[in-house]
């Protein structure tokens, strides 16, 4: 488990990964050095990238959904493989409970993802599909993300 | 609409929102004063937050579960709240397909998420989970614009 320092970090680059060190080491008190070297340390590790979240809708993309997918068994690790480098997957998780990928899509048109799925069944044997638009976002990325709560997640409280 | 040069600039946010000005100006052969131009009218039409995407499980925290929840329309803003307010929950979304949300969860044990289950009980008309088992893909959209139809921006 993180010690208390290092969660308040990560919740501030949770709320702005590009936030300067120097603003960081004011509003956390800790010497930037220190502050660098911890992002340093968990790079790769406990953090596995520093991004920035779009308005997918801002640039065209308004059909966005989650897809459900169950296939074949035989064919699981290359379908895995092939969404993993598909440009229009944002998102691929392995999941249970009847399905076996969840993914997150965009497309410019409804008609564009009627055509991915027409692609993907027609390459794989998919044996069930479910597919959920995403009408609106309420909440994105926003655990801890506020450093009050990293104190419940420390050892050293 | 987005040039080819943002989209250039976009690509190296999306893949470390940490990288200097400097950097991407070496790496793309652009000035670092055009950079700088674009930046601002980049983040000012599409980006919604710059975030660090953790490994929850080296937190302690084993268990990323997606729910479909449906609720009676009466709740729904009660339920809103509730989910804004958890500091459980990772992400949520309003779907259709006869569910209302999608919502992802992050908990250290199963104690956590029974309880989670139990404050939401009270909302849910009918749900569904996902564990997650691997994470193969995140936020990896626009992380490589080789091959992109660049007319689609």
């Amino acid at each position: 488990m993180l010690k208390k320092k290092d969660l308040i970090i990560m919740s501030y680059l949770r709320q702005n990964s590009r936030q300067r060190l120097t603003s960081m080491s004011r509003k956390t008190q800790m010497p930037v050095s220190t502050i660098y070297d911890r992002i340093k340390s968990y790079e790769g590790g406990l953090i596995k990238k520093h991004t920035c979240l779009l308005d997918f809708s801002k640039l065209g993309f308004s059909t966005r959904a989650t897809i459900m997918l169950k296939v074949n068994r035989e064919s699981r690790d290359t379908v895995g493989e092939f969404l993993s480098h598909h440009q229009s997957i944002n998102t691929v998780y392995k999941v249970n409970n009847g399905f076996d990928f969840m993914l997150e899509a965009l497309f410019k048109q409804i008609k564009d993802l009627e055509d991915f799925m027409e692609m993907i069944e027609s390459k794989f044997k998919i044996d069930d599909s479910k597919t959920y638009f995403i009408i609106d976002e309420i909440k994105r990325e926003s655990f801890l993300s506020n450093p009050d709560t990293a104190e419940l997640l420390s050892i050293d409280k | 609409m987005l040039t080819n040069t943002d989209l250039v600039i976009l690509s190296h946010l999306r893949r470390n929102a940490r990288k200097s000005l400097v950097n991407i100006s070496k790496e793309t052969k652009i000035p670092v004063s055009t950079i700088f131009d674009r930046l601002s009218r980049i983040e000012n039409i599409a980006v919604k937050k710059y975030t660090s995407i953790l490994n929850f499980s080296k937190l302690n925290h084993n268990l990323l579960i997606n729910y479909a929840i449906k609720t009676i329309k009466e709740q729904r803003p009660e339920l809103s709240k509730f989910l804004d307010t958890n500091p459980q929950i990772n992400s949520v979304y309003r779907i259709n397909n006869g569910f209302d949300m999608m919502v992802e969860c992050v908990f250290m044990d199963l104690k956590q998420k029974e309880d989670f289950e139990d404050s939401l009980s009270r909302f849910v008309h009918d749900k569904k989970e996902f564990h997650v088992i691997e994470e193969l893909k995140k936020e990896g959209f626009l992380t490589n614009i080789d091959g992109l139809n660049k007319q689609d921006f």
